[in-house]
């Protein structure tokens, strides 16, 4: 017997002047965007439950203005570059919706910016985007790390500007390994969506990381698709929020073949009158067996109005697997600061250093100096 | 379409279907108050316009015509076991009411399609002021408190099945426990289904007064059928102040059952309530008993077994709304899912911005034992202030081989060893259970395993 579930429609609305084919045609290489832009008007922005939608500052589509990439790769050009090169030809057919799939046909039919990486040996990218100097960032990017290989990427988005949008696939080959640090630091921006594929091949790896400091609604999706054998894949998310802030970030495991491995992480604080939902999906379908998959979120309330949601999910229909999940919500440990206080500290220095505690192991792992100290500043701008 | 549905139950059969006109008569037929003639029409319009919820199972294959929402069997309500038809009586015995009922149980209403047929009250809880009674004879005897309390916790617009349920709710318990009164014994009702093709809507309302002590339990059996069945009735518990409710629930409805179930209780300062549920028969199950827990010091705990076999998909949860501070809860959620069924925990906690020092947890364990079956877990917590403690924790996973190994080494069959690890699995939350759901349980899992041990 054939069983199905019925799952809750996102609601979704309209807005007046949405983007159509006249800003496709503005932004160049309208025979690649065409096809996306027809499927992109017929669908309505997603209200969401939880983050609420209700509009979209769409201002005027530009073309990205400054320089935003940097690194050694076998190739690294903008995504524009690679369609007029022909490197992207077989893109996207993976079927990812994102975070909704209003936000992902945004990214490839109205795409300002974006990269394409194809990687060999040993390579390390950043990409950085400032949204002082574009207020409107719709991304496109497509990674391919080559077998044998390992890529690092950082992207970092920093500033104030009115909507981000970005949609990112990943393809990791055989034996290859991925290491992706993924910034967000825009306070006062009002939409941020970032969505992200990683299709993970026999032996390859996965190891991301996730940083959210910042942007009035935010909404972060990461799909990853475990589908060769013994393909291992981490997500840590670590979020930071304050003011009126709300975010929702899913991460998505799905292990498509057997012996595959995934863990997924959220850390993080909510501070004033924020709120922040963490879902983590696991699933792991009949012919996966000998799955290892582990869930855990952590978070640290502040603020007696801040609130923190989450939703962990484990979809199993394999029994020769391990599937865990745990979750735990609560306040700054008193044991902690009253420790820390008798021992001189005053509090402020204490509550510091206890928050610090908690991002400590995304310090550890980011590998640039400058990245590494805009998330310091981004930090202690919340604290 | 005619159907032979045996001799007894012929004679006030009604079409199939439901409109204005039948639940007008099924409010003349039980010589009801207007009140609760409104009531029923106001639930039918709310039905005829909502969709079905928009998450769990799959009703698409529920004929809403194939259900003939009330029949009465030919049958008074019987004060004395003598005075109970002999069919009916047959299939209580093979439940064992009536032994159980004296050894242990203080009162049985055991309802046989959709009217009560046997109700019997001990002289002494009549004495200690207790009320117990059929829903519909509550609702003609105390008609005030009734109407105080029905559907006032699920009101009809709550969701389809609750508006259903409101328009043609026939049947169930009425418990009312006057303050400081202990109920020395556990109360005890049976649901049945007998008839093809037959909803039964069923309405249990308890009421504990302060410092209040009950432990109700219900059990359901049916037999099986090829027409689709549809069990959607309603539990509404009132637990005052300093008072501690126990309700114990083993579903076992047919394999052909949609089983769509509303169970929700408030719970008064410093109260306590304890669901304890095990679900093993229907087809597909949608149920997720609530404690809203309104006032300081209030206590839910949720103890829920599901067993999910073959052509079966449950859907089952629970739901804890932390309205007060210093509120607790702890959810203990166990599911097995076997030779092809699909178990589903499905899980709300809420702590609101006024509930302070809210200690909750949350426990989710699955059992899976082949690659047909399936498990899922949802647990939605939502935290919404800064000094509750709450944490969850979830686990799928399969009888490990050197636990199998070990007990195979000491001298059982493969067999055994399995029915005695689920049978482990599960034994905290059956331990909750009364004797006779306990021994029902471990004879399904001796069965599946082909197992004699226990």
């Amino acid at each position: 017997m054939e069983m199905t579930m019925v799952k809750p429609e996102t609601r979704v609305f309209n807005i007046h002047k949405d983007y159509g084919l006249n800003e496709a045609k503005k932004l160049g290489l309208f025979e690649w965007r065409k096809p996306f832009v027809k499927r992109y008007v017929e669908e309505g922005f997603p209200r969401w439950k939880r983050l609420k939608l209700s509009q979209i500052p769409l201002n005027d589509l530009k073309k990205y203005t400054g320089k935003y990439l940097d690194g050694n790769a076998k190739i690294l050009e903008s995504f524009s570059e690679a369609i007029q090169k022909g490197h992207v030809g077989k893109f996207p057919k993976m079927g990812y919706d994102g975070a909704h799939k209003k936000f992902t046909l945004m990214s490839y039919a109205f795409f300002n910016a974006g990269f394409f990486i194809e990687s060999s040996g040993e390579s390390k990218i950043y990409a950085h985007y400032t949204l002082d100097s574009n207020p409107v960032i719709i991304e496109n990017s497509l990674v391919i790390v080559k077998s044998g290989s390992e890529l690092t990427v950082v992207r970092e988005i920093d500033g104030t500007g009115k909507l981000r949008v970005s949609t990112t696939n990943f393809v990791v080959e055989e034996g290859a390994k991925l290491n992706f640090f993924n910034v967000l630091i825009a306070p006062k921006t009002p939409i941020s969506v970032d969505s992200n594929v990683y299709v993970v091949g026999n032996n390859a790896q996965v190891e991301t990381y996730d940083v959210i400091l910042g942007g009035d609604k935010t909404a972060v999706n990461h799909e990853i698709r475990l589908e060769g054998v013994n393909a291992k894949a981490s997500l840590f998310s670590f979020y930071f929020t304050t003011g009126q802030e709300r975010a929702d970030l899913e991460c998505k495991l799905i292990h498509k073949a057997p012996k595959t491995t995934g863990y997924l992480e959220g850390n993080g604080v909510v501070k004033e009158n924020s709120y922040v939902v963490f879902r983590g999906n696991i699933w792991i379908p009949s012919d996966a067996y000998g799955v290892e998959s582990r869930e855990k979120s952590h978070s640290v309330n502040l603020s007696p109005t801040a609130r923190v949601d989450a939703i962990p999910s484990l979809s199993v229909r394999n029994n020769m697997v391990t599937a865990e999940h745990g979750a735990s919500m609560g306040s700054l440990d008193e044991k902690k600061l009253y420790y820390m206080m008798s021992r001189g500290m005053d509090k402020h220095t204490a509550v510091r250093l206890i928050l610090e505690g908690v991002f400590e192991p995304l310090m550890n792992a980011i590998p640039m100096k400058s990245v590494k100290r805009s998330v310091k500043n981004g930090l202690f701008s919340r604290i | 379409m005619k159907k032979d549905f045996g001799e007894f139950n012929i004679i006030t059969r009604k079409e199939s279907g439901f409109d204005r006109r039948l639940i007008e008569e099924i409010s003349f037929n039980k010589e009801e108050p207007s009140w609760m003639r409104e009531l029923r029409l106001r639930s039918l319009e709310i039905f005829l316009r909502k969709s079905n919820p928009n998450f769990g199972v799959d009703l698409s294959a529920l004929d809403m015509d194939e259900i003939v929402p009330y029949l009465k069997p030919n049958a008074k309500k019987s004060a004395s076991w003598d005075e109970v038809p002999d069919e009916i009586k047959d299939t209580f015995e093979k439940l064992g009411i009536p032994e159980a009922e004296r050894k242990v149980l203080s009162g049985v209403g055991a309802q046989y399609d959709s009217e009560v047929v046997y109700q019997n009250i001990k002289s002494k809880l009549k004495e200690l002021g207790v009320i117990f009674l059929d829903m519909e004879s509550a609702v003609k005897e105390y008609p005030d408190l009734v109407k105080k309390y029905f559907m006032r916790l699920v009101p009809p617009s709550d969701h389809k099945f609750a508006a259903l349920h409101g328009a043609v709710w026939s049947g169930g318990s009425f418990v009312y426990v006057p303050e400081g009164v202990e109920v020395p014994m556990p109360l005890q009702a049976y649901f049945m289904m007998a008839s093809p093709g037959i909803g039964q809507f069923e309405h249990t309302l308890i009421i504990l007064e302060k410092g209040a002590k009950l432990h109700f339990i219900e059990g359901c059996s049916a037999p099986k059928y090829s027409a689709s069945n549809l069990h959607s009735g309603m539990v509404e518990i009132y637990v005052g102040e300093g008072a501690t409710m126990r309700y114990s629930t083993i579903q076992n409805w047919s394999k052909n059952t949609y089983n769509l179930n509303t169970k929700r209780a408030v719970i008064g300062k410093d109260g306590t309530m304890v669901w304890v549920s095990g679900s093993i028969g229907s087809s597909k199950t949608m149920l997720y008993p609530a404690s809203i827990l309104r006032e300081k010091g209030a206590r839910a705990e949720h103890m829920n077994i599901t067993y999910a076999g073959k052509d079966q998909h449950l859907d089952t949860g629970s739901k804890v709304i932390h309205l007060a501070p210093y509120t607790s809860s702890k959810v203990d959620a166990r599911s097995i899912s076997s030779d092809g069924g699909w178990s589903f925990y499905r899980g709300l906690l809420r702590v609101s911005p006024e509930a302070h020092h809210v200690k909750s947890t949350v426990e989710c364990s699955a059992l899976m034992m082949d690659d047909r079956s399936a498990s899922d877990t949802l647990p939605i917590i939502e935290v919404m202030n800064n000094d509750s403690d709450v944490g969850h924790e979830a686990r799928v996973g399969r009888i490990r081989e050197e636990q199998i190994y070990y007990l195979m080494s000491r001298g059982l069959s493969e067999d055994d060893a399995k029915s005695m690890i689920v049978r482990g699995f599960m034994a905290p939350i059956i331990k909750q259970l009364p004797l006779e759901y306990a021994i029902e349980f471990n004879k399904l899992v001796n069965m599946n395993f082909k197992s004699s041990v226990g």
